[in-house]
């Protein structure tokens, strides 16, 4: 089997009522088990992990006013997050220039965002073309209940044989969305500095 | 799982007595430096150590904080918050200590003003939660002031009241911010009210009034019989897009607009007088640009991270904990100094969080 080597280019954009919309430039390199995540919004790898792992899809949705005031700060940097998947952590560097170590488990999500995984409760919609390849579209549904309320978020995915090039999440009742497109995918371009932490 | 120096302790161990037994056999992770640091946990009577509660992905992680100076946590609110860590080193029966935390306010807030009586009717479910609703003289519990706060939401609350943002984005079944918004306005309203009664009072004496607070007192004398009875009686804790769906009437949300503008404009003019900064912090802020939205957040949020610095400088020799954004402990980190002597900081969505769940794990990997 081939040793992975692949770097995506993706632009995440996320409107949320009462926040400032973001387009933030997000880069993947993949070489073999390594990876490397650079996301260049100004927020904290927390924050950026939210927009892949959060439950109703959207990323962190503040609650309060103490939330909604973090939410309008942005660091002068970018978060790099670098490991392997066959280790125990990777590092995690911060905008304001603090490194240190995770659990890979928690990075991972983040790195393989655009890696078409598992689609299993994804409706197959049918074909499409996205970043001049052939792709399948699939939709699907986060639901559950938040603060005692109901929710329902639409997923929508574009897959390209082993990528995902889009995923898009609208919530079903309102106008808050979050989509990460791959803006460029280039296999074979990833080396060695790419990947070091 | 029972863990002292690094070895797990076993059924039978001599140092073991009817407090810690249990720790043996059950399933949370317990890990000690010392027995004495073990038995004074048993005991209650330390309140640095303890098992994260539920419901968050960390629940049952270990957390060890420092066992005598002012431990300084920066959370992600959605993630873990003061109250979860409280819960965990006070399980032990530890008598809870003095602690900061972000929404709770620092100011003197004048007796029976409306301003006192608003903010303690929207934070009393919060007082409650932290035990401090029976405590006559809050501000030892305060992480910043209110003012910079008002402030602060009145700037993304205006464009909603002058139209240029839909209003549907403030009900309860398009999110969050509609609930913050309400609870801010009504803060702001009150605040309204104590400015045209202190400015009534500085006339009858003969004072001069400064400007920005004449402004604020005439926008309440126009628009307190549209707003009062209206704005301060919706429900705590309520949506400010369904109050006004449909408005009341056709002039609720100009009323609204311009007061916010006018409070805005008020909260800014107390900078110079704000005796909790330094001189040259007032300078600082004074100094800012404040001519769109983006330079009145960076303006009021240097304000805040200024509180903050001030509060944890004045809670080092008194309190156990500080909570508050881990922004604004970034703020703190970001220049020798803010941090106070005898402080340790711990990022509650990062680094020091990642690492207690990293050792509670292995705890649970190589225990027998």
């Amino acid at each position: 089997m081939a040793v992975r080597n692949v770097r995506a280019r993706i632009l995440v954009t996320r409107s949320i009522p009462g926040l400032p919309e973001f387009q933030a430039p997000l880069t993947i390199w993949w070489l073999g088990a390594r990876f490397h995540v650079r996301e260049e919004s100004g927020r904290s790898f927390r924050e950026v992990a939210e927009d892949v792992v959060a439950a109703r899809g959207f990323g962190t949705l503040p609650r309060t006013v103490e939330g909604l005031m973090d939410a309008h700060i942005r660091f002068d940097g970018h978060v790099d997050v670098t490991g392997a998947v066959d280790t125990e952590r990777g590092t995690v560097t911060e905008p304001w220039g603090d490194v240190w170590k995770c659990p890979i488990a928690h990075l991972t999500p983040l790195a393989t965002q655009f890696l078409a995984g598992e689609l299993g409760g994804q409706t197959q919609r049918g074909r499409t073309r996205l970043l001049d390849r052939d792709g399948t579209e699939y939709t699907g549904r986060l639901e559950g209940t938040e603060d005692g309320r109901s929710y329902r978020s639409n997923v929508r995915r574009v897959v390209s044989g082993a990528y995902v090039l889009l995923r898009e999440v609208t919530d079903e009742v309102g106008p808050m969305r979050l989509r990460a497109e791959v803006t460029a995918l280039d296999e074979g371009a990833v080396g060695e500095g790419d990947v070091k932490a | 799982m029972f863990w002292v120096a690094g070895q797990q302790i076993d059924p039978g161990d001599v140092n073991l007595n009817g407090a810690t037994t249990p720790w043996v056999t059950d399933a949370d992770v317990r890990s000690f430096h010392t027995w004495v640091e073990a038995n004074a946990h048993a005991a209650g009577a330390s309140d640095h150590l303890g098992i994260l509660p539920g419901p968050t992905h960390w629940q049952g992680t270990w957390l060890r904080f420092h066992d005598t100076e002012l431990n300084i946590l920066g959370e992600s609110h959605n993630l873990i918050d003061l109250l979860q860590v409280k819960g965990a080193v006070e399980a032990n029966g530890a008598a809870p200590g003095l602690f900061t935390y972000e929404p709770f306010a620092t100011d003197i807030l004048a007796a029976g003003s409306a301003l006192e009586t608003a903010y303690d009717a929207e934070n009393l479910a919060e007082h409650h939660a932290y035990g401090i609703h029976g405590v006559a003289d809050k501000r030892p519990y305060g992480g910043e002031s209110l003012y910079p706060k008002i402030g602060f939401m009145m700037v993304p609350t205006i464009p909603y009241l002058m139209g240029t943002q839909p209003l549907a984005d403030l009900r309860q079944a398009q999110g969050y911010l509609g609930q913050p918004v309400q609870r801010y306005m009504k803060l702001a309203w009150a605040l309204a009210k104590d400015v045209e009664q202190e400015v009534q009072a500085l006339n009858l004496a003969g004072n001069a009034v400064p400007p920005a607070k004449a402004a604020l007192a005439q926008q309440v004398a126009n628009h307190t019989g549209t707003l009062d009875g209206w704005l301060d009686v919706l429900p705590v804790n309520g949506w400010l897009g369904d109050a006004l769906d449909p408005p009341p009437n056709g002039n609720v949300l100009p009323a609204m607009a311009t007061v916010a503008g006018a409070v805005l404009q008020a909260i800014i003019a107390r900078i110079p007088a704000d005796n909790v900064l330094s001189p040259g912090e007032r300078n600082t802020l004074t100094g800012m640009p404040k001519g769109n939205p983006w330079q009145l957040y960076a303006l009021l949020l240097r304000w805040r991270d200024m509180h903050f610095t001030h509060v944890v400088g004045n809670a080092v020799a008194t309190h156990r904990y500080s909570g508050m954004g881990s922004e604004h402990l970034n703020y703190l980190r970001a220049v020798p100094g803010r941090l106070p002597a005898h402080s340790r900081s711990f990022y509650m969505n990062g680094d020091e969080l990642y690492d207690f769940a990293t050792e509670t794990v292995r705890l649970q990997i190589i225990a027998h």
